[in-house]
């Protein structure tokens, strides 16, 4: 699909609920895993995804006028997340599931979430090798932890990467190099 | 480790495939669920009343140009008239009054008849008191022409086009168009 016809998706899931439900499908579990694969923590990436798909549910309308595609336009919203997550001490939802519920809204689902979420840190868990080096990327500061993730876990071109941080592609290069090194430093 | 090695090392890390497939669904059924979309429902409505507000609005229109203009034309041809200092001479010599005006192919016509105080003072013998029709140019906000009718007759019923009309002339002590003021 190229950006036009992209652009004509998100148009008409402006609209349509069933054409943004497409979207949704398509896209969850890729910004789901790349936050979970971000922050290694499952809470987290619940909520820092709910607010992905909030905010890019209200800012449809803006898509049009960024040149970026869809998929790098997510990314982009859900770095800027995951950014906040990492600054601030209790990471600041402007609106959870949970207040949704509490407001009268109560979807359905036949999974239970907290049997499904004890499973699911079990897996996690599992990936030793991979929450050993995590535990290491967070300690990098934010522009060397945005590249190594996009890069290694979400497998990026560099191409890709620069349009969703807004960067060159040869700051990309150089950002990524730099990261790898002090990555390795600390190995 | 070098740096190559490293990075060979990141490329075949495994990394965690989890899906929580009730958050999935759960936050989907939100966002469908959100007001976004019953915003969008509001936009549908707005949709539906375009067409009838330009309908409504075509209709205004039309009856602008059809009923309002027309009547706003005739009196704006009557007041041209009454202002119309030939007019008001001929109105005063005749004990005149304007009765009647209409617009046929984009030309106004008022007419003037005598007073009906005149008319009861009228004897059987006496000579038909005189009735005029005017024309009266909208553009130049003039009377530019008037012919003298001898039926008691309504404008309706006059074919302009059977009228002997007469251009008026210059008011008296104006100079004649064209006329060599040396």
């Amino acid at each position: 699909m190229d950006l036009s016809e992209e652009k004509e998706l998100v148009r008409q899931a402006q609209k349509a609920p069933d054409v943004f439900a497409k979207l949704y499908d398509q896209y969850y579990p890729k910004i789901f895993g790349y936050v979970l694969r971000r922050t290694a923590n499952l809470e987290a990436a619940q909520d820092i995804t709910s607010e992905t798909f909030l905010k890019a549910l209200r800012k449809l309308w803006q898509f049009r006028w960024r040149n970026i595609s869809f998929s790098s336009w997510l990314y982009k919203i859900a770095t800027n997340e995951i950014n906040q997550y990492f600054r601030k001490a209790g990471y600041k939802k402007s609106v959870s599931l949970e207040e949704l519920q509490e407001q009268g809204f109560e979807p359905i689902s036949p999974h239970d979430p907290e049997n499904e979420l004890i499973e699911a840190q079990e897996q996690l868990k599992q990936h030793h090798d991979f929450l050993e080096i995590q535990g290491k990327i967070v300690q990098l500061s934010a522009k060397y932890q945005e590249v190594i993730a996009l890069r290694f876990f979400e497998q990026k071109q560099i191409k890709e990467i620069a349009e969703i941080l807004g960067k060159k592609e040869g700051t990309i290069k150089s950002l990524l190099y730099r990261a790898v090194e002090k990555l390795r430093e600390t190995d | 480790m070098k740096h190559e090695d490293f990075i060979e090392k990141l490329e075949n890390l495994e990394t965690p495939e989890i899906e929580l497939r009730g958050h999935k669904q759960a936050l989907k059924m939100v966002l469908l669920n959100s007001g976004r979309f019953k915003e969008r429902t509001i936009m549908n409505w707005a949709k539906i009343l375009a067409p009838i507000t330009a309908a409504v609005f075509l209709i205004a229109v039309v009856g602008f140009f059809n009923v309002i203009q027309p009547k706003l034309q005739i009196a704006q041809a009557k007041e041209i008239a009454m202002n119309d200092p030939q007019v008001q001479e001929l109105m005063a010599e005749n004990e005149l009054e304007i009765t009647e005006a209409k617009l046929q192919n984009s030309e106004a016509f008022v007419l003037l008849t005598p007073e009906p105080v005149r008319l009861a003072t009228f004897g059987p013998d006496e000579e038909s008191p005189p009735r005029y029709i005017l024309k009266v140019d909208l553009s130049e906000k003039k009377v530019s022409e008037f012919g003298e009718i001898d039926e008691d007759i309504s404008l309706e019923d006059i074919n302009p086009e059977d009228i002997n009309f007469v251009k008026f002339g210059p008011p008296e002590g104006a100079a004649p168009e064209e006329a060599d003021l040396d």
